[in-house]
């Protein structure tokens, strides 16, 4: 699976991992565990509570099950322009 | 190009922007454009060398265009244009261009504030300032979030 990240998580971690099923679990919110123990330095952020997953351009909750996403993303809070 | 929005990797030049809209226009009597600029000091006063915005393949221009629209449809305005910067923009260069113009100036005044707004909260974009005390990431102001909600119905 395929997970992509933008602004502060993408200078942290990179745009772009890939975590094999057995690791990402079965939700949203077990793939945000998954990672943030994948990666303690960015930990703080991939546990914010306004970090929103998103998948097939659409923000999903953290029960959404991974079966059949190629990708998720991660947005940490809009700057705004 | 009516009603329309345009994500700009390359440096943005707000007098061309003003004049392509000016001569697409069909009738209008009142014209309204604003140019927001990469200020040179952070908010704690550090000097910025340049922002960074982040963006997202599709949603960040999917933003954009809803943005026009909802704003088109809010104010019966007959043109409105949105050049927003992504990537790396210098301090003083142009990171946003919008412009609206209808037949009467009141709906272009409003049309053009709501477009600003809408963009500093909405847009999809993640943004970085490099000032010489460090890089650091945005989130909307208090101040932002208060402007916005003048907005809401």
């Amino acid at each position: 699976m395929r997970i992509r990240f933008y602004g502060r998580l993408a200078e942290a971690i990179g745009r772009e991992i890939e975590v094999d099923a057995a690791t990402a679990g079965e939700t949203v919110g077990a793939l945000r565990e998954a990672l943030a123990d994948l990666h303690p330095e960015a930990a703080t952020e991939l546990r914010r509570t306004a970090l929103r997953a998103c998948i097939d351009d659409t923000i999903v909750s953290e029960d959404r099950p991974l079966a059949g996403a190629a990708i998720v993303e991660f947005f940490p809070p809009l700057s705004g322009g | 190009m009516a009603i329309s929005a345009h994500l700009e990797p390359q440096r943005l030049d707000p007098q061309r922007e003003f004049a392509l809209f000016l001569d697409g226009l069909c009738g209008e009597g009142g014209v309204v454009s604003f140019v927001g600029l990469a200020r040179p000091r952070s908010k704690q006063g550090g000097a910025v060398g340049r922002l960074f915005l982040d963006h997202h393949p599709r949603l960040t221009r999917k933003s954009l265009d809803d943005i026009a629209a909802a704003a088109a449809q809010r104010f019966g305005v007959g043109a409105i244009r949105i050049v927003h910067r992504c990537g790396e923009v210098a301090a003083g260069e142009a990171i946003v261009f919008v412009a609206a113009a209808s037949e009467h100036r009141r709906a272009a005044f409003e049309a053009a504030d709501y477009l600003m707004d809408r963009l500093k909260t909405d847009a999809v974009f993640w943004k970085r300032e490099d000032a010489v005390d460090g890089s650091h990431w945005i989130e909307p102001t208090e101040a932002d979030r208060a402007e916005r909600a003048r907005w809401r119905d």
